[in-house]
């Protein structure tokens, strides 16, 4: 991210989701998926489910659970889910699913990248850069696997009018609690 | 930076304005490839290096460039920390290789950064003042913090901003730094599904 003071939840939400989005070659990647890239990984995952794993009811909290991306104490991670489920504006949770669905199109993107800075020139509180376009971003950046190589790189980077700390939703009191089936409610919210 | 600090107000004084106007145009003198850009009107805590738009950009937030415990040198070094990111040779940013990690970063503000800054602009920096004024700064609650972690996780002393103060007292900065325990850590993870 580049900050000078670090702040080590939005650290470990970008890193996980930098690292399950890259071009790295996964450990854990399925035999039969010719791709065995972080990235690879997340497509095969997303053709199992009939290609629908970025399109389920706009639910970027299941997302981030399911791909990693998610604070490791309990009152960071309600504030991120709060964020992901209440927060971001319609046309923006939209621009975020639509994008990463057509990088599952798109062989040619390597690499998916995350990134946020704090903007008061938009128009909601927050914004998919540029201005919710549903088209993925590109740019040539370094090869995650081989940092020397250039490759083409879909660049997701949230602008951000919010200008204050995260609410801290009571868990009795959130507006869209975790169903109790769901896996983030229990202690081992990153296996 | 959604889980950083936020400053409660940003009425930027005079004095204080004329004083980051006058940093801004030593910085764009001394390193004219970069793009700095102060948003005032952002109460976060924080700077940022970022490429935007094939841009190498650095973004200075109101809540770090008003922020009442810091002063000149102080300033001074946080941009050359984050122009550090994008012109410091060494370990990449493990989610970012784009730029320099921030060992580097900091290496090179009190390093060679500074050097460049001084014989291009004749902005001298005083980091024995940088550092005390930025520990008021971490002191008052704004010291990264990891929370349900007894101990850290981490190697990197960025992570730690004693750590950070006493690398650099300790004249490490022209010590290199060949690995980023950051980068080692996240590179070791796989599939979470």
């Amino acid at each position: 991210m580049g900050a000078f003071i670090n702040t080590p939840n939005d650290t470990i939400i970008i890193a996980a989701l930098n690292n399950r989005f890259s071009d790295a070659p996964d450990p854990n990647a399925v035999t039969a998926n010719p791709d065995k890239t972080m990235l690879g990984s997340v497509r095969w995952q997303d053709q199992q489910e009939g290609g629908l794993l970025f399109s389920r009811k706009l639910n970027l909290a299941r997302l981030a659970y399911r791909l990693g991306g998610v604070p490791t104490d309990p009152q960071s991670r309600r504030r991120w889910f709060f964020l992901l489920r209440r927060m971001l504006p319609h046309n923006t949770k939209v621009a975020i699913s639509a994008v990463l669905n057509a990088v599952m199109g798109d062989s040619s993107v390597k690499q998916v990248t995350f990134n946020l800075i704090h903007d008061s020139t938009i128009t909601y509180e927050f914004e998919l850069d540029p201005n919710n376009s549903n088209i993925p971003q590109t740019q040539n950046l370094p090869s995650t696997a081989n940092p020397k190589v250039n490759v083409k790189t879909c660049v997701l980077l949230l602008r951000c009018f919010y200008d204050e700390p995260l609410p801290d939703p009571n868990p009795a009191f959130e507006v869209d609690p975790p169903k109790a089936q769901n896996p983030e409610v229990g202690k081992d919210i990153i296996p | 930076m959604l889980f950083g600090g936020f400053l409660p107000d940003v009425n930027p004084a005079l004095e204080r304005l004329a004083l980051l106007d006058a940093i801004l145009i030593d910085f764009r003198t001394a390193f004219p490839d970069l793009y700095f850009e102060l948003r005032l009107d952002r109460r976060v805590i924080n700077a940022q290096a970022i490429l935007l738009n094939g841009k190498r950009c650095i973004l200075i937030y109101g809540g770090l460039a008003l922020h009442p415990m810091l002063a000149e040198n102080s300033l001074t070094f946080v941009f050359l920390h984050e122009a550090g990111h994008h012109l410091a040779v060494g370990p990449r940013l493990p989610f970012n290789l784009s730029l320099a990690c921030d060992c580097v970063a900091d290496n090179w503000a009190a390093g060679e950064g500074s050097e460049v800054l001084h014989r291009r602009s004749g902005r001298r920096l005083l980091i024995g003042t940088a550092l005390d004024e930025l520990a008021r700064l971490m002191n008052n609650g704004q010291e990264p913090e990891l929370p349900g972690h007894a101990e850290p996780i981490l190697n990197c002393r960025n992570h730690k901003w004693a750590f950070r103060k006493n690398a650099l007292e300790a004249a490490q900065p022209h010590a290199s730094i060949h690995t980023c325990e950051l980068f080692k850590r996240e590179t070791r993870h796989g599939s979470v599904y």
